[in-house]
């Protein structure tokens, strides 16, 4: 008798441990997906304009140094990133080096991603984890002859040597801003060489036509919080227009869907002088 | 019979040539120029619906013509990017003409944006007009800009 007693509260104990493990996973998975919609992950990885399948890649970035094609970020263990580890999911993030050693051209914003939590990169992969695979082969890049993985390696050296690091202040508005939103990667300008000028950090891209967003008076300083809090809830403008294009992407992907704690803190962030 | 027919085809041909002639008998720059009017007439109307409801104006009684003035520009949205006016001063995107069922679309969830909009605005409660505004402007102006329209240079 004592022993059924023994082995139906073992068997209680692991039920809900079970439970609890399911609770925490489902929990984490959810920090995952508020943390992708903030780093704006799916609009670089679907090919939206041909009503591809989410995160499986093939969406072409056409910049001045050719046509880059997102890869397939889905759990397909052939052609996606279903056999990655965690160090290595990782490394892609923070490095921009793949599994298979090849770096990443800076198209893929690690340089903003460098400073993320390593706790909020893995919630990220476990919930791109719980996303459907799908079998996509990913397409080659269509770039200029001078680049290569053997330019793009010195590249990065000489910007770890010479470029400024993407600013993190350890607020929770740079966090947004500079790190998970990547608003850098567009917003500031780059030298000769594609490297970020951080000195003019946020005064915009004319190549990119991205605009000044710096708190001074020539980005958006005299804006009010409301207005920012307007277009980064609605895409809307203080004129009355609405953002256009990849600005209007990042709003219905990634601010549209922050917390309103989150919207405090980049707005504070953003117009601080 | 065989003049039935004749009647018939002569008929179909000049249709054929009057809708292709509403394309291409105007210069693209006029056109472009006057889709750009009606864009900023939209938006004139929308700035104004929003003032209103900010209370910043004492013109409440001018909600439902706003809201009827958008009602009829949106309805003509789909026939302002004829072939051809897609080159020159224009922001429009490539993706109207490439795939003009997908901008079919969008301009018709901007007129059911304005629909529930305006059912919202009926119940007369400002605060929550005001809202909804919002996210009128968001799935309408907002949905067609992201897809269709290129960034300011």
């Amino acid at each position: 008798m004592l022993h059924l007693i023994m082995l139906m509260l073992l068997a209680f104990a692991a039920l809900t441990a079970s439970a609890d493990d399911d609770t925490t996973n489902r929990d984490f998975i959810e920090k995952g997906r508020y943390l992708f919609q903030a780093a704006n992950c799916y609009a670089c990885h679907t090919d939206v304009d041909s009503d591809g399948a989410p995160l499986a890649g093939g969406r072409a970035l056409k910049t001045e140094f050719g046509i880059f094609y997102s890869p397939n970020i889905t759990p397909d263990k052939a052609t996606g990133i279903g056999n990655w580890r965690d160090d290595e999911f990782i490394k892609a993030l923070t490095q921009g080096i793949a599994p298979d050693g090849r770096h990443y051209y800076p198209s893929f914003p690690y340089l903003s991603y460098r400073s993320m939590d390593t706790a909020d990169i893995l919630a990220i992969k476990a919930y791109l984890f719980s996303q459907p695979a799908v079998k996509q082969q990913n397409q080659p890049h269509q770039l200029e002859w001078y680049l290569s993985q053997f330019t793009l390696r010195i590249w990065k050296a000489l910007n770890d040597l010479i470029a400024t690091p993407v600013t993190f202040d350890g607020s929770r508005g740079s966090y947004l801003v500079d790190v998970l939103g990547h608003c850098n990667e567009c917003h500031t300008p780059r030298n000769v060489l594609g490297m970020l000028s951080m000195q003019d950090k946020l005064k915009g891209n004319e190549d990119l036509s991205a605009p000044d967003i710096s708190s001074s008076t020539n980005g958006i300083g005299d804006w009010q919080e409301q207005e920012l809090a307007d277009l980064f809830r609605y895409g809307e403008l203080p004129d009355g227009d609405y953002v256009a294009d990849h600005m209007g992407e990042v709003v219905d992907n990634s601010t549209s869907k922050w917390l309103d704690e989150d919207l405090e803190a980049a707005i504070e962030y953003l117009l601080a002088k | 019979m065989k003049n039935i027919i004749s009647l018939f085809l002569g008929l179909f041909l000049t249709a054929a040539i009057s809708l292709d002639a509403q394309a291409t008998d105007y210069e693209a720059e006029d056109l472009i120029e006057y889709r750009q009017e009606v864009m900023e007439a939209i938006k004139g109307h929308n700035q104004a619906i929003k003032a209103i409801l900010q209370a910043k104006v004492p013109y409440n009684d001018h909600l439902e013509m706003h809201m009827t003035s958008l009602e009829a520009l949106l309805g003509k949205v789909g026939e302002l990017f004829p072939e051809g006016s897609d080159f020159g001063e224009t922001k429009a995107k490539e993706a109207i003409w490439d795939n003009p069922e997908k901008f079919k679309e969008s301009v018709e969830e901007a007129q059911k944006a304005l629909a529930t909009f305006k059912s919202v605005v009926a119940k007369g409660d400002i605060s929550a007009s005001a809202s909804a505004h919002k996210k009128f402007g968001k799935a309408s102006c907002g949905n067609c800009h992201k897809s269709f329209k290129q960034k300011d240079d």
